[in-house]
């Protein structure tokens, strides 16, 4: 008999870090109890249950170079988010992934790279510039701008990480918050501000786009000022989920469904399907 | 599936359904059409049920054979020591057998394997009830005045899809088998009928190539529906339903179509099960996510959806047409809103 659909896999949490000072996103990181890590890619997600509580759609923080492991950030929302919020390490979950598509690296091959990002989604745009930083991939994708924005700096995840970046080579880091605090001595800003006022240079790039709606609304006309194409940004796209194989008819932008045919979107898609950008 | 010559036809008397639907339950799991409070429905066997043929269609639809109103997915159970474990559901080979299902709800079953078995991943649970589904189907003689299987290209004699058709005489049933499954299905219960003599063969071929009496209206040319729906998509048209739409979802329940379904757990700390429940796309809740946004939070937005996925974006994915025109959701929506309206509107003049 074939492995059922919606069993998931059980895993262990192995760590949790406390992200941010607000303290509501946990980093779990878990390990298989029944078989291997199944192969993901940046961009793809995963269905995580609490046993007793249900399911909810995450992408993957962790990148596939990262082997032992696997790593979600979570903020705490509802039902589901504020259980898992209270398990610790040794407790077991349920995975059921990779699902969706993950970000087209073949698109991005010889290219310069804006990333923008913002909120809790900046969890997929982590894996990804994880993954193309490591030796393997580095050499096929050109600059990296990254533009990522919170409300206050204590807000930033993954700190440490971005302090590296930083100091990457071929790579510049471009943080803003709404309201600095007495250490911050970056822009403050809204994150389109930001791209707008850097105006990175677009001849040979392509832009990742990952963050909460409105965002990604000021963004866009902004990445269309500096000349980028429909078809070169891309966007991971949001919906709520439950089956996350396209069955369950939750999470459908026009005929296309955001869990199977997305989470990412080219602009170019988008505006075909939906009016919503 | 290997279709057999149609000459084997077998009589089955009136009086000897009861006993042939009793045999029969013991060699499959068999769902009939019964009573049960107020509406007809397919529901398992019981030797106490009340069977009922005659109402067209049966207020439920038949897809509840393969697609369950609820469904257990898994259990899980956890020990002291907080350890998890998950025990899937108890699968089997037995032959899972419909009996006196009207073509609409078997042609519908096209459209849930387009979904179940082809959209993507395969539904393992609706894959193996499928599987092992036999078909014994009811050419169907009174047609209901919201019925329109025909203009949806089906109609009341409509074959497609059934193992076996069952079709109503006078004094019985003509069972013409129609494919090796549905032979195989009743070989063993050939006690219970005789050789259909010519002049009953023949009074149920005039039936099925005549048809029964049957309400007007065109055949649907999807093609033109579909440009048509989508080129309306701003009318105002679609703010009259709304205006009247309570979000009940009756009509998608009631839809031998409509598939949509959620996944919530049941159960406390020491054990439950994951469950799939049918769910609609007429509740603003269904798409409305944990921080508050809803992409269609406007009762006009989940009108919208409901048709445009039925004659739209089905068949812009290649898959059938999101109704078979049963007519449920006609008589059961409280406020009438009527689907045939939806269809006249965008093919006007040719009813
Ligand atoms: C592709 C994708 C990637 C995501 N990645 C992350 C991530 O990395 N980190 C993170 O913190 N959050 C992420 N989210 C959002 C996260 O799924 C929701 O915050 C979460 O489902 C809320 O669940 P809840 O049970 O706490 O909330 P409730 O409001 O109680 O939600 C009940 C159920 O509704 C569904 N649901 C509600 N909101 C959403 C939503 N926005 N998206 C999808 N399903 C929803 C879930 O099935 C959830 O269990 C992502 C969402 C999507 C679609
Ligand atoms: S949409 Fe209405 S008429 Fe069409 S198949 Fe569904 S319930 Fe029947
Ligand atoms: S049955 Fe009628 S009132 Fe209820 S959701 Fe459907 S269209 Fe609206
Ligand atoms: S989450 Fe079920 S169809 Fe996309």
């Amino acid at each position: 008999m074939d492995q059922p659909l919606f069993v998931p896999q059980r895993m262990e949490i192995v760590s949790v870090t406390d992200e941010v000072d607000s303290h509501d996103i946990l980093t779990f990181e878990l390990r298989p109890l029944d078989g291997e890590i199944a192969p993901y890619l940046p961009g793809q997600f995963a269905e995580l249950s609490v046993f007793g509580v249900g399911e909810a759609t995450f992408g993957y923080a962790s990148s596939p170079h990262e082997t032992e492991t696997v790593r979600f950030s979570v903020k705490r929302m509802g039902a589901l988010t504020q259980e898992l919020h209270r398990l610790g390490v040794g407790a077991t979950v349920g995975l059921r992934g990779p699902l969706g598509n993950p970000f087209d690296l073949a698109r991005f091959e010889g290219r310069d790279l804006i990333v923008v990002g913002g909120g809790y989604a900046f969890t997929t745009l982590r894996s990804l510039i994880a993954y193309l930083l490591t030796d393997a991939q580095r050499p096929k994708v050109g600059h990296i701008s990254l533009f990522y924005g919170v409300r206050s700096p204590g807000l930033f995840l993954y700190k440490e990480e971005l302090a590296r970046w930083e100091k990457a080579e071929n790579f510049s880091l471009h943080l803003t918050v709404d309201a600095a605090d007495e250490n911050w001595k970056g822009p403050v800003m809204v994150v389109p501000a930001l791209v707008e006022k850097v105006a990175p240079d677009t001849r040979n790039a392509v832009a990742v786009i990952c963050g909460p709606p409105p965002m990604i609304k000021y963004t866009l006309p902004v990445l269309e000022k500096l000349d980028l194409k429909p078809e070169e940004v891309f966007i991971s796209m949001e919906m709520k989920m439950k089956c996350g194989v396209g069955l369950c008819g939750r999470c459908n932008l026009g005929p296309k469904f955001v869990c199977k045919d997305g989470p990412i979107f080219t602009l170019k898609e988008l505006r075909e399907l939906t009016d919503v950008y | 599936m290997t279709r057999t010559n149609t000459s084997d036809s077998r009589f089955l008397l009136r009086d000897d359904l009861t006993a042939f639907l009793s045999a029969l339950s013991e060699r499959c799991e068999l769902w009939i059409p019964q009573a049960v409070g107020e509406g007809v429905r397919f529901l398992p066997y019981r030797e106490e049920a009340l069977l009922n043929l005659d109402q067209t269609p049966p207020d439920h639809p038949a897809k509840s054979i393969l697609f369950p109103n609820t469904e257990t997915l898994f259990r899980y159970e956890r020990t002291e020591d907080g350890a998890i474990t998950l025990i899937p559901q108890e699968t089997t080979n037995q032959p899972l057998a419909l009996f006196g299902a009207r073509s609409c709800d078997i042609r519908a079953f096209d459209a849930l394997d387009a979904v179940f078995l082809k959209r993507s991943a395969p539904d393992t649970s609706y894959r193996q009830r499928r599987n092992r589904l036999v078909i014994i189907g009811f050419g169907c003689l009174d047609p209901a005045a919201t019925c329109f299987c025909e203009r949806m290209g089906g109609g009341p004699f409509d074959e497609a899809g059934m193992d076996i058709q069952m079709i109503p005489l006078p004094e019985g049933y003509l069972f013409r088998t129609l494919t090796d499954r549905g032979k195989a299905l009743i070989a063993p219960l050939a006690s219970f009928f005789k050789e259909a003599d010519p002049v009953t063969a023949s009074q149920a071929e005039a039936l099925r190539r005549k048809g029964a009496p049957h309400p007007d209206g065109a055949a649907v040319d999807f093609a033109a529906l579909k440009a048509a729906v989508e080129a309306g998509r701003e009318e105002p048209f679609w703010e009259s339903l709304a205006a009247v739409c309570l979000g009940c979802g009756i009509c998608t329940f009631a839809c031998p179509v409509c598939s949509c379904f959620s996944l919530v757990d049941e159960g406390a700390l020491k054990g439950g099960r994951r469950i799939r429940h049918w769910d609609a796309c007429m509740f603003s809740v269904f798409t409305r996510e944990a921080s508050g946004h809803n992409p269609r939070g406007a009762a006009v937005d989940r009108v919208k959806q409901r048709f445009f996925h039925k004659f739209f974006y089905s068949l812009e994915n290649g898959e059938p047409p999101g109704c078979v025109g049963c007519g449920r959701c006609v008589t059961q929506c409280p406020t009438c809103i009527d689907i045939r309206e939806v269809i006249d509107h965008f093919q006007p003049g040719e009813g």
